[in-house]
């Protein structure tokens, strides 16, 4: 510690932990792979501008939209959205930094190096994938496409999800429990509320979707049945992506949504019409963002009944959606509008949304349903709701806060300029679209005559859409060199981030923001501000790149594997080593506004956070298992039959007593008897380790049985999920090592008993989803 | 309506769908045009230097709520009714579309998906590859699956189309009442082939 790089130097920017920096880190990465995925669609909207177009043949059109679609959804526009929430959030709420700045770097790292992962896809034999990013089973499966790059994204793919939680985690304590004194709810910018309903949306969704991945992987690498087998096949990868799939439209959207309310409230001079109605329309919309996503699987042939309810369920979310646009509509009424760039955007955005939004209530009638899916149809209107609506409110997002993040103005005529070229760009690509409601996507060509001339002018709108963004680059770059000094708040808006000054210092305010009322007071300290330190670390990076190393090499070379696993262990140690010295601490915010929270310190949130995308994660796997078995009702081995009850049951009695030793380890840490801690820690250790011996055991005696990975589709259900629980004890039993290696060293004193409290709770949800599985493989 | 002047109905349910779609076009149009043309009348007369409206947000100052439960209430009602209308109003439509017809006259024909391209099996077993012929004035049902990986059928002139699961069966009927040659299409990517898996429907 202690030792700060320079600012500019290459040193800062591979350790930085300060929110800020990593938010810039985000937004030029997020840029970075927004060209790739842009660069791929103006090749293939070049192929498609005439049918007899020899630019990219089919295998080449197919890898470029699957790599278009992937990159674009996942590590360009929503990573974006997180380059202004990594800045913006924990200033809008008056916070330092984030409640975990180390995790938020290798949030970050985790991002890069994934999508390194996905995009070095196109340099392996075989190239990347072309299976659509949707990833279909069967199609997704190694029989029908057994290159290497399919299974590489998709362990690009767990990468992010692993970025993505720890993200999440770190988003939802900050929001919780770090707001400046007297920032209650009812006061937060509606921004950091979008954030808020993201992050959460994301905590639900993207664990179904790596109990998906991983079965693929499973499946690709191992040689199981999942996908390939009729009983879980199509509809098992159906279920698990499209629960993700569609709550991650809300995901890419939510965050536009919330800096058009800023930006509208700062443009408009006026309060947001309805605001505490948009925020519980942000709410619903987030709950049954999960229970619509079955409208994806109209045309698979499942059930009438359950797709006239999701039928109804989907209409029923554009409700809130209407309220939504309805009252930032409503909002112009009376007001006193400055146009400038971020507020055209932010209209452009809304204009676009309506669009997306109408045309989605289509996608929601059965019947018309059938015609439109698989059509540019849905090309236009999803593009109009993720590109339109997000990245066109996101725009809004970086103009806006371009001044604080660089000091400078940027100049108001070419932001102008830049919205209008885009916004006539969009609509001339993805109008036509619509027109070509019975046009397939996903062909490289084309044969019916009448389309010629609508995708002819839908490439030009892409050519133009795509190059107003030079404008942006220009402005930028050039602003940042030579622009005007910006000022705190040049837009006169009333959240905290325009108190600081621009670009904020390193903890963000030489003052703290003290809210009582609706007055924000600044209290100086006497000059004194609370000490704050930077915290430098290179240990996020190199754990992304082990890891980065560790899925190439199980793709590309063995020894390269042997070398990520080596390497990541070393990093993963020195973590853990540096953690037993406590050479990372972040005190605990004491005066933090953090109702109804108060009596939870920020690790405890944390692991709860962690238990809860944990528990989705189980969730997905079992109902993974239900539904194969309900598909093979007549053949699925009874549990008694199949397993060993006794040794099942002894097992489950050995865990449920790790769990009594935990509580007790738990119960001696808050009395202040270390001794006591330890005894407990061990007990619990060896229990855990005892139940791992059983099992391996238990593995071993079904295999010499012939029940292997790969013999029946029951036994690959059955080594998935106790494999991914014992995975989960191990882990378990590292974290023990941690706590007793840190009261050895004495680092624990009477009275700090988070850690120990905090893994309690991780190890007691650990024994009741062995309790699940035990009822569910051995009594069932 | 101008539809059906626009375009060939070469049959049924194709002008049902017809109805639908236009219902929904209609709806959507008028209301996206008159929430769209208030956005830009609220900019256009609030503009600054026409506004004189006082400026409520100030710098330091945590901004009052604006609403009236009234209108946010009228927001609601007014979405939730037009979105369950248009719901209630499909039903009977969509079960047109959706119940396979049954009987005597009802001509059923095997559809199989594969890795690309389309076999049809008659009713008295003949099979046939890339092309199926079909009577006029008949129902014909098709009964689709696949043999591979997930395909989308769809006969874009008679507005019906459905995947195709390899081990499950699933259904469309249309019936023909214009002879002709109508483009049978996949529309679900289903590898390097996909934009080629084709066929025809023949009609007479």
């Amino acid at each position: 510690m202690g030792d700060h790089p320079n600012y500019y130097s290459i040193k800062h920017w591979l350790t930085t932990t300060n929110h800020k920096d990593i938010g810039i880190l985000y937004f030029f990465t997020s840029l970075y792979f927004l060209m790739v995925g842009g660069t791929l669609a103006l090749l293939f909207r070049l192929q498609l501008a005439f049918p007899w177009m020899n630019i990219l043949d089919a295998s080449a059109y197919n890898q470029a939209v699957t790599m278009h679609g992937l990159i674009m959804v996942l590590w360009a526009v929503s990573p974006l959205s997180f380059a202004l929430a990594n800045y913006v959030v924990p200033l809008q709420i008056g916070a330092k930094d984030l409640a975990f700045p180390r995790l938020n770097a290798l949030s970050y790292w985790l991002y890069l190096f994934s999508g390194l992962l996905a995009a070095i896809t196109f340099f392996i034999p075989g190239g990347a994938p072309d299976v659509g990013w949707t990833y279909y089973a069967p199609l997704s499966t190694a029989r029908f496409s057994p290159q290497p790059g399919v299974t590489l994204a998709g362990l690009a793919l767990i990468m992010l999800i692993m970025s993505i939680t720890v993200g999440t985690i770190n988003f939802i304590v900050t929001v919780a429990i770090m707001r400046a004194p007297g920032l209650g709810w009812s006061k937060l910018p509606l921004f950091t509320w979008s954030i808020l309903f993201t992050v959460l949306i994301m905590l639900f969704a993207f664990s179904p979707l790596a109990t998906g991945v991983l079965l693929l992987a499973v499946d690709r690498v191992l040689g199981t049945a999942f996908y390939t087998s009729p009983e879980g096949g199509a509809f098992l990868w159906g279920h698990l992506f499209w629960f993700f799939g569609h709550p991650e439209v809300y995901i890419v959207l939510m965050p536009a949504l919330g800096i058009i309310g800023d930006v509208i409230e700062t443009f408009t001079r006026k309060p947001l019409f309805g605001r505490k109605y948009i925020i519980i329309s942000m709410a619903s919309a987030s709950f049954i963002s999960f229970v619509v996503y079955v409208h994806h699987m109209f045309n698979t042939g499942m059930n009438p009944v359950v797709r006239k309810i999701m039928s109804i369920t989907t209409e029923s979310i554009s409700v809130p959606f209407g309220v939504i646009m309805l009252s930032f509509i409503f909002s112009l009424y009376k007001a006193r509008i400055n146009i400038r760039t971020p507020f055209l955007f932010a209209i452009g955005s809304i204009f676009l949304f309506i669009i997306g939004g109408i045309t989605g209530v289509f996608n929601s009638s059965i019947p018309l349903n059938h015609l439109i899916r698989g059509t540019y149809w849905v090309v236009a209107h999803f593009h109009y709701a993720m590109v339109g609506a997000a990245l066109f409110g996101l725009l809004a997002g970086l103009y806006y806060w371009y001044p604080k993040m660089t000091g400078k103005m940027y100049n108001e005529r070419l932001g102008k300029l830049h919205f209008l070229i885009s916004f006539i760009g969009f609509n001339i690509l993805y109008l036509p679209m619509f027109i070509m409601y019975d046009m397939p996507r996903r062909v490289y060509t084309y044969s019916v005559p009448e389309w010629i001339p609508l995708n002819h002018v839908a490439t030009m709108g892409g050519y133009i859409f795509g190059l107003s963004f030079i404008l942006l680059v220009y402005n930028f770059y050039k602003s940042f060199k030579a622009g005007p000094q910006a000022g705190n708040n040049p837009w006169g808006g009333w959240t905290l981030e325009w108190m600081t000054t621009s670009p904020p210092p390193p903890h963000n305010f030489d003052f703290e923001p003290v809210i009582s009322g609706d007055q924000v007071t600044l209290y100086t300290n006497g000059g004194h501000p609370e000490p704050h330190v930077e915290h430098y670390t290179p240990l996020p990076m190199y754990i992304s790149l082990a890891l980065f190393v560790t899925f190439l090499g199980l793709i590309v070379s063995f020894p390269i594997f042997i070398l990520g696993v080596i390497l990541t262990i070393v990093v993963l140690g020195k973590w853990f080593w540096s953690d037993v010295l406590d050479k990372f601490v972040i005190p605990e915010p004491t005066k933090s506004e953090r109702w109804p929270f108060e009596r939870t310190t920020k690790v405890k949130f944390g692991v709860w956070m962690l238990v809860i995308t944990e528990a989705m994660l189980f969730a997905g796997l079992i109902g993974a298992y239900s539904l194969i078995r309900f598909n093979m009702i007549d053949v699925w081995p009874p549990g008694p039959v199949a397993h060993d009850v006794r040794l099942g049951g002894i097992n489950t009695v050995i865990l449920l007593t790790s769990s009594l030793t935990a509580a007790l380890a738990v119960v001696y840490a808050k009395m202040g008897n270390l001794r006591n801690v330890l005894y407990s820690l061990l007990a619990t250790l060896g229990l855990a380790g005892l139940f791992m011996v059983l099992k391996a055991v238990e593995w071993t005696e079904l295999y010499m049985k012939g029940f292997t990975l790969t013999s029946e589709l029951p036994a690959s259900v059955y080594y998935v999920l106790t494999g991914v629980h014992g995975a989960h004890v191990i882990a378990g039993m590292i974290a023990i090592v941690y706590l007793i290696t840190k009261v050895i060293k004495g680092r624990y004193k009477p009275g700090v008993y988070e850690g120990v409290e905090s893994f309690g709770i991780y190890w007691h949800f650990i024994d009741i989803v062995w309790i699940f599985l035990f009822a569910l493989f051995y009594l069932l | 309506m101008l539809s059906s002047l626009i375009f060939e109905l070469p049959g049924d349910p194709a002008p049902t769908w017809y109805s639908l779609f236009q219902l929904y076009f209609v709806l959507g149009a008028a209301i996206g045009s008159v929430v769209l043309g208030l956005m830009f009348y609220f900019i256009y007369k609030y503009r600054d230097g026409k506004s004189n409206e006082p400026e409520d947000i100030k710098p330091g100052r945590i901004p009052g709520e604006r609403s009236n439960v009234k209108i946010i209430l009228g927001f609601f009602s007014f979405t939730a009714i037009v979105l369950f209308s248009l719901a209630i109003y499909s039903i009977p439509l969509t079960n047109y579309i959706e119940d396979v017809p049954q009987g005597e006259d009802v001509i059923v024909i095997e559809v199989i998906g594969y890795q690309w391209g389309w076999r049809f099996i008659y009713p008295n077993g003949t099979e046939s590859v890339g092309e199926v012929r079909v009577p006029a004035g008949k129902t014909i049902v098709f009964k689709i699956t696949s043999l591979d990986v997930l395909h989308n059928f769809k006969i874009k002139d008679f507005r019906v189309g459905v995947d195709a699961v390899p081990g499950a069966y699933t259904y469309v009927w249309i019936r023909p009442h214009q002879s002709g040659e109508y483009l049978i299409q996949c529309y679900e990517l289903c590898g390097v082939g996909h934009a080629n898996m084709v066929a025809t429907l023949i009609v007479g």
